[in-house]
């Protein structure tokens, strides 16, 4: 197995929420902090700025 | 010379590594990074910075699959001593789906495919391409178009270049042999 291998697993894991972090150096006594539900708020997050951002170009222009 | 009946070892020689010569690369000192949120982290912050967030954007653009986009980048981490190759490996999840956050924001499409059938290697002149860099035929084309351009820099007295001397017509003319009047009219 290569390293291209190797992180195609790995990522496959944790998208399947099948990795396994126990063990980890950092993790064991503190708890993982970029876990799948973490990126799903991000991604919501980085979506509603963009529509804020759209909405708020919008209402610029109505005013002009 | 006594001849030795010791057999050769099929192993490495214990401590052979003390003895020989070790290049100073990087990945050979200790890692900046060894736990695993301050690995996700560091590399999340490398994504936002201008030059790799340009490499993601230019891999993203020519739709390589975003496991090989996050192996490229891990493997970047590791040769410049940043992660570990296992902790490399271990954050690999978490940067993959911070590259898919990347694309989704940016309209790009993400394979988010695993599998080896998925698996993309990296060319170079198709990412030189994308990138707006010269692919290296264009740039020998252009380094030959560059030297046809450029101008005469030879001194006074020097042999002409092929194409620049004078016809031989011009050149009697210079030499005062002007043409006559009915060989005015025939021109």
């Amino acid at each position: 197995m290569d390293f291209d291998q190797a992180v195609r697993m790995s990522a496959g894991k944790y998208l399947a929420g099948k990795l396994d972090l126990k063990n980890t150096q950092g993790v064991a006594e503190g708890e993982v902090k970029y876990t799948l539900e973490f990126f799903d708020d991000l991604e919501r997050d980085m979506i509603d700025d963009d529509e804020s951002q759209i909405t708020e170009v919008e209402v610029i222009d109505d005013e002009e | 010379m006594m001849k030795s009946n010791a057999p050769m070892p099929s192993g490495p020689i214990n401590g052979a590594n003390l003895t020989a010569e070790t290049r100073n690369y990087p990945w050979h000192r200790n890692a900046e990074v060894t736990e695993f949120n301050g690995a996700v982290s560091r590399v999340i912050a490398d994504l936002d910075n201008d030059r790799e967030g340009e490499l993601v954007h230019s891999l993203l653009e020519i739709e390589m699959p975003v496991g090989d986009i996050a192996s490229n980048i891990l493997l970047r981490q590791v040769a410049k001593g940043v992660l570990p190759i296992d902790l490399a490996i271990l954050i690999a999840g978490p940067v993959a789906r911070y590259i898919e956050i990347i694309a989704k924001d940016n309209g790009m499409p993400a394979k988010m495919d695993m599998t080896d059938e998925s698996h993309q290697t990296i060319n170079g002149t198709m990412l030189r391409a994308e990138l707006g860099m010269p692919t290296k035929e264009k740039q020998d084309v252009e380094d030959q178009l560059q030297e046809f351009v450029q101008p005469d820099v030879s001194g006074f007295m020097s042999m002409p270049s092929e194409g620049v001397a004078a016809s031989p017509d011009e050149q009697q003319m210079m030499l005062g042999d002007l043409p006559t009047l009915e060989q005015e009219d025939t021109l």
